[in-house]
């Protein structure tokens, strides 16, 4: 199912993985033999059917094989639940930060945090236009939920940061979970430290076997080395380091996550909201 | 010539021309003619004690084979081959060859090429047979083999004759490391997967992207009724490398490069190294693993440099081997010690600090051993650097499998007289146990374990 341009939802049908897979872990798919594997968090988990979900952002060869493959269609290989489950327990009240095509990504967590009782608030910005990555799913996975585009189109404007700083100062937050690009998550963990508010974010380094064995993911953490896709994909801010972290970033493959921040707006764009103040609203 | 060096010298394997193999990833050694074969197999003496029987792990009848390919009987040098070991293709190419250095003429010249000789008995005598040799008969009990290296598969090929095995795999391709870490420069993936083809002649099962830990749990297995399990999950784990500036980006494992050309298709690795290895590399290291990736990359044209601190003799690789990359343009900087990686502003890698080694007698004892040369810092200029150095973390056996007792090393503990772990009827062969295995070794534990696993089942139905 075609969520956005070049966003593609996946049901795949492995009835193994569906069973024993928890929130929080990922997969790695081989869409055809010889090509390469490419990491995917799993959305969704449906254990009576057997098939998992999980989203694809089409942008790179090898995720453009898998993104437009057939219905019905065999993929070669799908390796997994790989990774540690989240840390899902009752904390109280819970802010999850998201943006973009991480937005998928955090959904199984705001549901298993819902679901052990947390109140759950969702922050989420897109790159991708209006659309907010499953919406829907999201709305009814969180109590509360705070949408923002790049360009203030839709329902808000302005980062997601400014959105967590505001709920910082409305009330108590004893959480915040947040899957962004580096960046946005230093300045997230920037925020949340100044309160000391414990913050578990998740990792999207290049992860090319999935297996611990190639070492393409390695980050520090704790002033030692670990791997995202055994020790990961979830760490404690405290222990990241960020430096290393966006060090690594720029080694990081374009298929993954493509963030907002990233993402300057166009220079037309600029340009026609500059003489065209009220034409900007309708891009 | 006088007549005692002819008969002192082994004769080297025909191989590609040199300036032909850098535009291709096939074979590098093309093995011994007829010709060249029956004159090494006439230079055997047949000792009455051979000492290279003596020295294979896997008690090869190495004279006898050798006898029968110089009277021209191949197929039955290769069958006698076989009754020992499975993988002759393998082995002939790339053992390490203990028998060569066991051989008794070794002490006064080049020892008998007998790596070359299995090989040659390999590649003439190997026949497929016209129909299967074991007609398929139902066998009750299941053994699961947990990990497709080569000592689960020589497990899974000894016990196929007395039960049905099923093998488990957590990549998608079946070999361990005979698939991913090996080169198809120097192993063919052809030699594999005719290896493989003939253990799913046995009726061998394989279930691959079954992670150990993850969806697959021993206790799982042995309620889905086998009776036995072997794990033979590997040493595997990532390397440890605290260096300055390990994390730059254009810093890269060797196993990155390693697994891209061995498993994916040649257009992905030459899209996919493009992108990420610049012209320069500078290689980190001295093993299989170092040269192998160096090798890789001169065949996608980059300029090579390979630094260690050990001196050329020293290298972990054969002579052979390394004579061969020497000719494909590879720059060895032997008896150099890397420090620290250096980086710009920007993060690019720009260089790596070395240092001078020589031999040392720091204690005064005549204990002569490599140390660094003071004040000998020089730097190597590179833009991409790969690490192969450096300390191996073991795979965590105790995050796969929780309750299972571990050696001090991390390695599984096992029972010395019958080979099983501390869980009842789970049995470990492989790098698991010993770390420093080597391909004959792993081969010989296989064959142990499956000995192990049939005497026990043997005698637990003599009790019951």
């Amino acid at each position: 199912m075609i969520l956005a341009p070049d966003v593609i939802r996946l049901d795949i049908l492995a009835m193994d993985i569906a069973r024993s897979s928890r929130p929080g872990q990922f997969v790695v798919i081989l869409a055809d033999e010889k090509e390469k594997p490419i990491p995917l968090a799993v959305i969704d988990a449906d254990a009576s059917r057997g098939t998992i979900m999980v989203v694809v952002h089409a942008c790179g060869p090898s995720s453009r094989k898998l993104g437009h493959m057939a219905i019905n269609e065999n993929i070669f290989a799908v390796m997994g639940p790989l990774g540690k489950p989240a840390r899902i327990q009752n904390y109280g009240e819970v802010v999850c930060a998201a943006t973009s095509v991480a937005t998928a990504q955090i959904l199984p967590i705001c549901r298993a945090l819902k679901n052990s009782g947390n109140k759950v608030t969702g922050v989420f910005s897109s790159g991708l236009g209006r659309k907010i990555l499953l919406e829907p799913q999201l709305r009814l996975a969180c109590h509360k939920i705070i949408t923002k585009t790049q360009d203030g189109l839709y329902e808000r404007r302005g980062g997601v940061v400014d959105v967590i700083r505001d709920c910082m100062t409305k009330g108590q937050i004893n959480l915040v979970y947040a899957v962004a690009p580096v960046e946005m998550l230093r300045e997230i963990y920037d925020l949340t430290r100044t309160k000391g508010i414990k913050t578990l974010v998740q990792l999207n380094t290049f992860i090319s076997c999935g297996t611990g064995l190639c070492g393409s993911c390695r980050v520090r953490i704790g002033g030692k080395m670990a791997l995202v896709c055994q020790d990961g994909p979830e760490f404690d801010a405290e222990e990241v380091d960020f430096d290393v972290l966006r060090r690594r970033d720029k080694a990081k493959d374009s298929l993954q996550v493509m963030s907002s921040a990233e993402r300057q707006p166009s220079e037309t764009a600029d340009v026609i909201s500059k003489f065209f103040p009220g034409l900007r609203k309708m891009i | 010539m006088p007549e005692k060096n002819i008969k002192m010298i082994q004769p080297q394997p025909t191989i590609q021309a040199k300036d032909r193999r850098l535009k291709n990833f096939n074979e590098v050694s093309l093995g011994y003619s007829k010709r060249i074969a029956t004159e090494e197999a006439r230079r055997c003496p047949q000792c009455a004690q051979p000492a290279c029987r003596q020295g294979c792990p896997l008690d090869i009848d190495i004279p006898l084979f050798i006898r029968l390919i110089r009277e021209g009987h191949y197929k039955a040098a290769h069958d006698k081959i076989q009754e020992q070991n499975p993988w002759p293709g393998i082995c002939g190419r790339v053992c390490a060859a203990p028998c060569e250095k066991a051989c008794i003429l070794n002490q006064e010249g080049d020892p008998i090429g007998i790596r070359s000789l299995e090989r040659f008995a390999y590649d003439h005598g190997r026949r497929k047979p016209l129909f299967s040799q074991q007609p398929a008969s139902p066998k009750e009990k299941r053994i699961a083999v947990i990990g497709s290296g080569i000592a689960g598969l020589t497990a899974a090929w000894e016990l196929s004759s007395y039960y049905s095995v099923v093998v488990y795999e957590a990549l998608p391709y079946v070999g361990g490391v005979l698939s991913y870490g090996i080169s198809e420069f120097r192993l063919p993936k052809k030699i594999v997967e005719e290896g493989i083809g003939d253990l799913k002649e046995r009726d061998i099962a394989f279930k691959t992207n079954y992670l150990l830990g993850s969806i697959l749990k021993v206790e799982d297995i042995l309620a889905r009724n086998f009776e036995a399990v072997v794990l033979s999950p590997g040493r595997g784990g990532v390397l440890h490398c605290d260096m300055p500036g390990i994390f730059a980006p254009d810093v890269l494992f060797a196993e990155e490069i390693l697994v891209a050309a061995n498993l994916w298709d040649k257009d992905v690795l030459l899209r996919e190294v493009n992108r990420k290895v610049k012209a320069n590399v500078v290689i980190l290291g001295s093993d299989y693993g170092a040269m192998d990736v160096a090798r890789i990359l001169r065949r996608l044209g980059k300029n090579v440099a390979v630094v260690f601190p050990a001196t050329e003799e020293d290298l972990n690789i054969s002579a052979q081997e390394r004579d061969q990359a020497l000719q494909e343009g590879v720059v060895l900087h032997p008896l150099t010690k890397p420090i620290k990686i250096l980086t710009n502003e920007n993060n690019d890698v720009v260089g790596v600090t070395c240092m001078n080694m020589d031999f040392a007698d720091a204690g005064g004892h005549g204990g002569w051993e490599i140390l660094p040369v003071p004040d000998s810092d020089f730097t190597l200029d590179a833009e991409t650097v790969i690490v192969s150095q450096g300390k191996r973390d073991p795979l965590s056996y105790k995050r796969m499998i929780p309750n299972l007792r571990l050696e001090q090393d991390g390695s599984i503990w096992m029972d010395q007289e019958t080979g099983m772990t501390s869980m009842k009827n789970v049995f470990a062969c492989g790098q698991s146990v010993d770390m420093l295995m080597t391909l004959p070794d792993a081969i010989a534990d296989g064959k142990r374990v499956a000995r192990g696993v049939v005497q026990y089942l043997q005698e637990r139905r003599k009790d019951a």
